[in-house]
């Protein structure tokens, strides 16, 4: 080894814009979830804007705070932490300046395009595809200086935080390319490449992971470097933080099928999602105490130090978190809190908790190394611990309230067997009074995020007129000679090859091979993801006994395909869910339990994940047209206490009827099976506008529908779930070739005959 | 004959038992690394702090 020591220098100014990302995008993100928040107890407060509206907004807030704020703290924590443990400047500045910009880029191309209802729909992953090649693009080239830096590093170990960061890169890649694969159909417009079932296995496949994956692993990356920093002292088990490591890589990625219990996912998938999970809980209570306890020693520092401050609350609320995710994986816990308020103070414990507070602890940290000054106020940091504690327990003990309450209250039977609470508002109502608590927590933990952006901001104005540079020095790395995985057999040993073999495993010299040996160790961390995920996806796929065919279940008629896509834009799967389960209260309040047949030619899916207002995939024919267009107009009009927001717009708006050709192309192209309709959508779907707003005028309500969004959303809502009703000879009643002739899809309006005392 | 085929002949308990058995192996293997260099594993906790002399190489 050479015993020369190179000068070099640390590339600080791209962790300054990181940072300063992180700082800024927190604040938006928070506001967003906030204002959301307050619409949940004030819908009119979306001012009757469509871009304002819930159901676009909520995936702003939810991309931002992943994506825009986590992301920036993941990236200013990679770049600050790798290039000091491997010894090594970054391996490109034009990269890292790309990747920053790339990033920045795509954030706003996020913000610009989810309020105009332009998404996937695919919870984490809405952005359509022309944002999904930039950031598959923009990670890449992350992707290329991160493992260029450890290509030229003067470190030969590869600490354990950078493990788990090359485990994020690989598996953030992979999770992205294969949940997005999709047709576009225009430069907005995709059709997901999977349906039904298959899709939502392969979102909640992708969802979980991106828990996993974005925020979980470079967290703990974080955690692993930082803390030490902070305490000055060593990591309490470095031993245990390998076991910590393999651990989670190898159970994670099979986790996220338990967010599909008792839906039409096939049972043994959500099993297997279920005991990977709960085998969760020990890896990450093993990386929690390992935090933890590395403050041994250093505890008499926390009262004193914001930032030891931050992270001994922050590594608390990963251990609540990952203590909470195993318990609500569990089939009967889930089948409570599955679509409450539960599900969304565990995410927040997480987010705001966990995420959060590390970002903070981290924040104050790097703000006087980076700017080489003091931090402007460090009791400013100490009022942000505290504020932002308190709204976090107001936040999450009203929604843990709100969650169990109304999942109760949906179970609920009174004494003769019926449904207590029959009428889904009065959950809704009930629960309320929390929601006004949460707008009171989100507050206060906005207003701590405010206070850290000003702290960074006034703390940078204090940077000396010209920065020292960040220098270091280390000898570079001479050609390794060390543990090979070779087997040498001594010429006079006299044990056997079989013996040398396995003292060379026991011995586990392999694994010390891989510490070292970058390019093999991220080659297995990727074969060890994709094993596990093709272990689930195969038989998820080709297993034909998963999908059992229902001959009555067709295609969408054109007009309904478009009413779906209006459906998908306006994000009504933020509050409504399309999935009955199995369950008594669920079958008496909505009908009969969804089948994995009728989901096959929904691309996306459309399951949902969150119940703000009632399910909707047995509304077809459940209500008159009519009932619908004064819903969609002025929901309180229908049910006096909704706090659905009003969707006139939808009345405004001129239907698109140029455009369902393609979108009735690209679903063709897709499989589906549309006989002439590719040949004839448009005529056919202004036919059935026709007959629908006919009947609208018929029932009593206004006659110039006809040209509006509104028809098409009422024609998917009217069709939804419907199929699965129908007489045997209307099962083999002739398919979509027959609608060249009689085109408005006749059968659901004839099936789905008003009944006016629905209103 | 179809990979579904052959997939969905398969009992699918076997794509539960099998990645079981391989994390069992990988985990025992890990301990057992972890267990045997446990002073070279002290000295690589101390890596973050050792900012200018470097840890082990």
């Amino acid at each position: 080894m050479s015993t020369h020591s190179e000068k070099f220098e640390y590339d600080d100014a791209t962790v300054r814009k990181f940072v300063f990302a992180t700082a800024f995008w927190g604040v938006v993100a928070t506001l967003v979830g906030l204002w959301l928040a307050v619409m949940l107890v004030a819908p009119t407060m979306n001012l009757g804007l469509p871009q304002l509206s819930f159901g676009r907004l909520r995936p702003l807030h939810t991309n931002a705070a992943i994506f825009a704020f986590a992301g920036n703290a993941i990236f200013a924590a990679i770049y600050y932490s790798s290039q000091r443990l491997l010894k090594t400047r970054m391996f490109s500045d034009a990269l890292s300046k790309f990747h920053f910009w790339g990033w920045q880029g795509i954030i706003v191309a996020a913000a610009l395009t989810l309020p105009f209802g332009i998404t996937q729909s695919k919870e984490y992953a809405e952005l359509e595809w022309p944002i999904d090649l930039a950031i598959a693009v923009v990670w890449v080239a992350f992707a290329v200086n991160f493992f260029g830096a450890i290509a030229k590093r003067r470190e030969r170990h590869i600490y354990v935080a950078v493990w788990f960061y090359v485990a994020t890169i690989i598996t953030v890649a992979i999770l992205h390319i294969f949940n997005n694969l999709a047709l576009p159909i225009s430069p907005w417009k995709s059709y997901s490449a999977y349906a039904g079932v298959q899709d939502a296995f392969m979102q909640w496949w992708y969802g979980h992971n991106a828990v996993a994956f974005f925020l979980t692993t470079p967290f703990l990356g974080l955690m692993y470097y930082f803390l030490p920093k902070a305490a000055n002292r060593p990591v309490f088990s470095y031993r245990l933080s390998i076991l910590h490591f393999w651990s989670l890589v190898f159970l994670y990625i099979w986790a996220g099928p338990h967010h599909l219990h008792y839906t039409a996912l096939p049972e043994w998938a959500s099993t297997l999602g279920m005991l990977f999970s709960v085998m969760l809980w020990m890896p990450s209570w093993g990386g929690m105490i390992n935090g933890l306890m590395t403050l041994r020693g250093a505890w008499n520092r926390v009262s004193e130090d914001p930032v030891l401050k931050f992270f001994v609350v922050g590594i608390t609320f990963y251990g609540m978190a990952t203590f909470e995710g195993p318990l609500l994986s569990i089939k009967s816990v889930n089948a409570l809190s599955h679509y409450t308020d539960w599900t969304i103070a565990h995410v927040h414990s997480g987010a705001l908790g966990w995420n959060g507070f590390m970002t903070f602890g981290m924040l104050y940290y790097l703000a006087p190394r980076l700017f080489q000054t003091k931090l402007w106020s460090k009791k400013l940091a100490e009022v942000h611990f505290w504020i932002g504690t308190i709204g976090i327990l107001l936040y999450i003990v009203a929604i843990y309230a709100a969650g169990v309450t109304q999942g109760l209250m949906w179970r609920a039977f009174d004494s003769t067997g019926r449904l207590a609470y029959p009428d889904f508002v009065e959950t809704v109502v009930r629960i309320l009074p929390m929601y006004w608590v949460r707008v009171l927590g989100g507050s206060l933990f906005v207003t701590g995020m405010v206070m850290a952006f000003v702290n960074i901001i006034m703390t940078w104005r204090n940077r000396p007129a010209v920065y020292q540079p960040s220098s270091d020095e280390a000898p570079a790395l001479t050609e390794y000679v060390g543990p090979t995985t070779t087997l040498v057999i001594p010429h006079h040993s006299t044990i056997s090859d079989t013996g040398l073999r396995l003292i060379y495993f026991v011995r586990a010299q392999w694994h010390r091979v891989w510490e070292r040996q970058p390019l093999k160790f991220t080659i297995w961390v990727a074969v060890a993801v994709i094993v596990a995920s093709l272990f689930e996806a195969v038989p998820t796929f080709l297993i034909r006994s998963n999908i059992p065919t229902i001959a009555a279940v067709k295609p969408y008629s054109p007009l309904e395909l478009y009413g779906r896509d209006i459906y998908v834009a306006e994000g009504c799967y933020n509050c409504h869910s399309q999935m009955v389960r199995p369950i008594r209260a669920e079958t008496e309040r909505y009908g009969e339990y969804s089948k994995p047949g009728e989901f096959v030619y929904d691309r996306p899916f459309q399951w949902g994940s969150r119940r703000i207002g009632p399910d909707l995939h047995r509304i077809g024919g459940k209500y008159p047209y009519l009932w619908h267009v004064r819903h969609m107009q002025d929901p309180r009009s229908t049910t006096p206490q909704s706090i659905m927001p009003a969707y006139g717009w939808l009345f405004k708006d001129n239907a698109d009827f140029a455009s369902i050709q393609k979108r009735v192309d690209g679903m063709a192209m897709l499989g589906v099976p549309y006989g002439e309709a590719v040949l004839h959508a448009e005529s056919m779907a202004r036919k059935q506008a026709h007959e629908v707003s006919l009947e609208i005028v018929a029932q009593g309500g206004p006659s110039d529908l006809e040209g509006k969004e509104i028809i098409a959303l009422i024609a998917y809502l009217q069709r939804l779930g419907t199929d699965i009703k129908k007489l045997p000879n209307a099962a083999s009643a002739p398919d979509l070739k027959a609608e060249s002739e009689t085109p408005a899809r006749t059968g659901s309006v004839a099936v789905n005959k008003p009944v006016l005392g629905g209103i | 004959m179809k990979l579904s085929d052959v997939v969905s002949a398969m009992n699918v308990s076997i794509f539960a038992t099998l990645p079981l058995l391989i994390f069992l192996g990988i985990f025992i293997g890990v301990v057992i690394h972890v267990t045997f260099e446990k002073e070279r594993f002290e000295s690589l906790s101390r890596l973050p702090l050792d900012r200018h002399q470097g840890g082990p190489k």
